[in-house]
C-alpha cells in the first residue's frame, strides 16, 4: 500500500463524515486545550516570579524567624517568630562578625488603613528602610525624597506613599508636607513613589505606605521583634559566605549549638528561584495529568468510532484483501485514520489552546501585574502533537488490528 | 505444469455437531487459456469453489496447486501477493469503492503491487480503454449504469494483467443488453488468452465458456466442453 494513497483515501472518509469527525476529535481538542493552556500559564507565571526575583539581584538574601518546617514537630518552632530583634541587626552590622555584608534592613508590617481628612484607604503598610525601592527595584520618589537613616534613628513620623494613595487620599491636592493618620498617630507625608505599579507578584509599589520601622514597632506594632530581615551582600559571589556568617553569628546569639534547632530561616535569591521553579513545576505537572485524563476519554472515543468505521467498511475490507492487500496493509490504513483524526484534534487544540492563553494572559496582565507574559513553550506544542498523535496510534490500534484480521470473504459476503 | 490443478478438495463448514459440507472432494486441472463455466444450482457449492480457487479461502482438506505449487506452501502475505499479480476478480455486485472516480477504482490493484507509480496512469487508461469506457474516467459510481459498474470492475481485474480472472456471476446484477456487452469483452479477454473461470447458474451464460463444469451439492455432476458456444456479439437468444 502505497502511503499517500491511504492518506488521500482518509482525508476523503474525514470529508464525507465532517460533522462524525468532528465530534470524534472534540474530546482530543479539549484535552489538547487544557494541557496547552496550563502549560503556558504555568510558563507565564513562572517567568514572572523568577523574573521579579532576579530583578531584586542575586546578592539579597532574607532572614526570617521561626524554624524550618521540617514536619509536624516544627509547626510550634514556626509558631514562635519573635526571635528576631533588634540586637540581632546590631550584631549582623558588625564587620568582625559578617564581613561581607553591605546592608541590612529589618520589615515590620502594619494591618491597618490610613486616613487624611474624610479619606481612608487600606493600603499595604511597611515599616522599612525607604531607600531599599531604589536598591531592590529602581524606583525613586516622583516627588519628595526618601526618608533617611536619621529618620529611623530618631523615629520619625513620616512616610513614603504610593500613587494610588495619594489620589485616594488627596486626590488633586499637594500631598507632600500633609499629616496623614495611621491608627492615631500622625505622619508626614515626604515622598510620593513614582508610579512603576506592581514591583512584584506579592507587592504594587501603588499601593504602599512606607514608613521608619523604627516608628512602626514603637508607635504601631508594640513589639520589639522582625518578623523579616533584608540583607545585601557586597557581591552575589560572596552570598554564600556571608550566609554561613550570619548563621554562625545568630546562632551564637541565640545559644544554639545544633543546626537543627536554629530558630531563623535564611533564604537567599538562588533558592528562591530553586523553591519557585519546584513549586511552579509540580503544579503544571499536577494539572497537566488532569487535562491527560480528558484525553483517555478523547482516546475511548476514537477507538469507538474507529471500531464503527472498520464495521462500515467490512466489505471495502474484503476487497482490498481479494485484490491483494495484506494484513499489515489494512492495519496501517485504519492506524492511518485514527492518527490522523487525532493529529488534527491536536493541531486544532494547540491553535485553541494558545488563543486561550493568549485572552488569559491579556486579562491576567490586567489583574495580576503588568509584567505577566504570554509565553508558549515549543516543548508543550510538540508535546501536545505527540500526545495526540499518540492517543490515535494507541486507540487505533485495536480496531484496525480487528480490521485487518478480517477473512476477505466473510468480509465480501457482509451486507 | 496445469495452470490449476485440484486433488480431492474438501470444504466444510461449522464445527463440531453443525457441520455443513459444502465441497466433497473435488478434482479437477484447468490449463492456461481455458474459459471454463462452474455451474449449478443455488447451495451446489460452486461460490465457494471459486473463493477457494480464487486464494480467498482455504480448504478444509484436499490439495490445491496454483502453478504447481500447493496452497498451503504459501503465507498469508503470499496469497495476498499471488491475488494481486496472477488473479482478478469479478463480483456480481461490482465493489466498486464509493466516493472515488472510474479511473482510481481502477488502480486499486496497484496500490498493493509493486508496480511503480508513473505506470499507473497508463495501465488504468489502457485497462478502461479495453472495455470501452476511455470517456467515463473521472466519474463517480454514483454517476454509472450497472453494466458500466462491471465493465469498471472488469478494467480494474484487468489492470495487473493478472494470469486467470475469476468471475462470479457478473451478468446476475444486469440487465440482458449490458449482460450481453460485459460477456462480449469477457469473451474477448478469453480470445487474448486470459484464463476465464466463471461461476453462473444461467445455462446460456454458461454456453459462452469452453469447459462447463456442473455441480450438484457439492460434487462434479459433469465436466463437458461446450459443443455449441454461443457468442455474445452475436447478440442474445434465450
Amino acid at each position: 500500500m502505497r502511503i499517500k494513497h491511504a492518506f488521500k483515501n482518509v482525508f476523503n472518509g474525514i470529508k464525507t463524515n465532517k460533522s462524525r469527525s468532528f465530534l470524534t476529535v472534540l474530546g482530543i481538542v479539549i484535552g489538547i486545550t487544557s494541557i496547552i493552556l496550563i502549560m503556558s500559564i504555568g510558563q507565564s507565571a513562572k517567568d514572572l516570579i523568577l523574573n521579579e526575583i532576579k530583578a531584586m539581584g542575586g546578592n539579597f538574601v532574607s532572614i526570617n524567624p521561626g524554624k524550618e518546617m521540617k514536619g509536624p514537630q516544627d509547626i510550634a518552632g514556626m509558631m514562635n517568630n519573635d526571635s528576631l530583634k533588634d540586637r540581632d541587626i546590631r550584631a549582623l552590622k558588625d564587620k568582625n562578625n559578617v564581613p561581607d555584608l553591605e546592608d541590612i534592613t529589618p520589615v515590620v508590617m502594619v494591618p491597618g488603613n490610613v486616613s487624611y481628612g474624610g479619606e481612608t484607604y487600606t493600603p499595604t503598610i511597611m515599616g522599612w528602610t525607604a531607600d531599599w525601592m531604589a536598591k531592590l527595584y529602581d524606583i525613586y520618589p516622583e516627588k519628595g525624597e526618601y526618608f533617611t537613616e536619621d529618620d529611623i534613628k530618631s523615629l520619625s513620623a513620616v512616610a513614603v506613599i504610593g500613587e494610588k494613595v495619594r489620589e485616594e487620599l488627596f486626590g488633586h491636592t499637594e500631598a507632600i508636607g500633609e499629616k496623614i493618620k495611621i491608627k492615631d498617630k500622625y505622619f508626614r507625608v515626604v515622598a510620593i513613589l513614582s508610579s512603576k505599579g506592581q514591583v512584584s507578584s506579592f507587592m504594587d509599589a501603588n499601593k504602599l505606605v512606607i514608613i521608619p520601622y523604627t516608628t512602626a514597632q514603637k508607635y504601631l506594632t508594640g513589639n520589639d521583634y522582625y518578623p523579616e530581615i533584608h540583607v545585601m551582600a557586597k557581591d552575589e559571589s560572596l552570598v554564600p559566605g556571608m550566609v554561613r556568617d550570619i548563621e554562625i553569628t545568630l546562632r551564637d546569639l541565640h545559644n544554639i549549638d545544633n543546626p537543627e534547632d536554629d530558630d531563623f530561616q535564611i533564604t537567599t535569591s538562588e533558592e528562591m528561584i530553586d523553591m519557585i521553579s519546584l513549586i511552579t513545576g509540580i503544579l503544571t505537572i499536577l494539572l497537566t495529568s488532569v487535562a491527560a485524563i480528558s484525553l483517555v476519554v478523547g482516546g475511548v472515543g476514537i477507538m469507538n468510532i474507529m471500531l464503527v468505521s472498520v464495521t462500515e467498511k467490512t466489505r471495502e475490507i474484503g476487497l482490498r484483501k481479494a485484490l491483494g492487500a495484506r494484513k499489515k496493509d489494512i492495519l496501517i490504513h485504519f492506524l492511518i485514520e485514527s492518527v490522523v483524526l487525532t493529529f488534527i484534534g491536536g493541531i486544532i487544540g494547540i491553535s485553541l489552546g494558545i488563543l486561550f492563553s493568549y485572552l488569559t494572559s491579556l486579562v491576567l496582565s490586567q489583574q495580576v501585574s503588568q509584567n505577566w507574559q504570554f509565553a508558549v513553550s515549543i516543548p508543550a506544542i510538540l508535546l501536545g502533537l505527540g500526545v495526540a498523535s499518540s492517543v490515535g496510534l494507541v486507540f487505533g490500534l485495536y480496531p484496525a488490528k480487528k480490521a485487518s484480521l478480517k477473512s476477505p470473504i466473510e468480509a465480501l459476503r457482509y451486507e | 505444469m496445469s495452470l490449476i490443478k485440484l486433488e480431492n478438495v474438501k470444504k466444510i463448514y461449522g464445527e463440531g455437531e453443525v457441520k455443513t459440507p459444502a465441497l466433497r472432494g473435488d478434482s479437477f486441472i484447468i490449463e492456461k487459456g481455458e474459459f471454463v463455466a462452474i455451474m449449478g444450482p443455488s447451495g451446489s457449492g460452486k461460490s465457494t469453489l471459486l473463493h477457494i480457487l480464487g486464494f480467498l479461502d482455504h480448504p478444509t482438506s484436499g490439495k490445491y496447486y496454483f502453478q504447481g505449487k500447493s496452497m498451503d506452501e504459501y503465507t498469508d502475505d503470499e496469497l495476498a501477493q499471488i491475488r494481486n499479480k496472477k488473479m482478478g476478480f469479478i463480483f456480481q455486485t461490482f465493489n466498486l469503492l464509493p466516493r472515488t472516480n472510474v479511473l482510481d477504482n481502477v488502480k486499486l490493484p496497484l496500490y498493493y503491487s509493486k508496480v511503480s507509480e508513473s505506470l499507473w496512469d497508463g495501465k488504468a487508461r489502457k485497462a478502461l480503454e479495453m472495455v470501452g469506457l476511455s470517456h467515463r474516467l473521472k466519474h463517480d459510481r454514483s454517476q454509472l449504469s450497472g453494466g458500466e459498474k462491471q465493465r469498471v470492475a472488469i478494467a480494474r481485474a484487468l489492470v495487473n494483467e493478472p494470469d486467470v480472472i475469476f468471475a462470479d456471476e457478473p451478468t446476475g446484477n444486469l440487465d440482458s443488453k449490458s449482460g450481453q456487452t460485459v460477456m462480449d469483452i469477457i469473451q474477448k479477454l478469453n480470445d487474448k488468452d486470459h484464463t476465464i473461470i466463471m461461476v453462473t447458474h444461467e445455462q446460456y451464460t454458461s454456453e459462452m465458456a469452453k469447459r462447463i463444469i456442473k455441480l450438484k451439492d457439492g460434487l462434479i455432476e459433469s465436466d463437458t466442453k461446450v459443443v455449441e458456444r454461443h457468442f455474445a456479439k452475436e447478440g442474445l437468444i434465450k
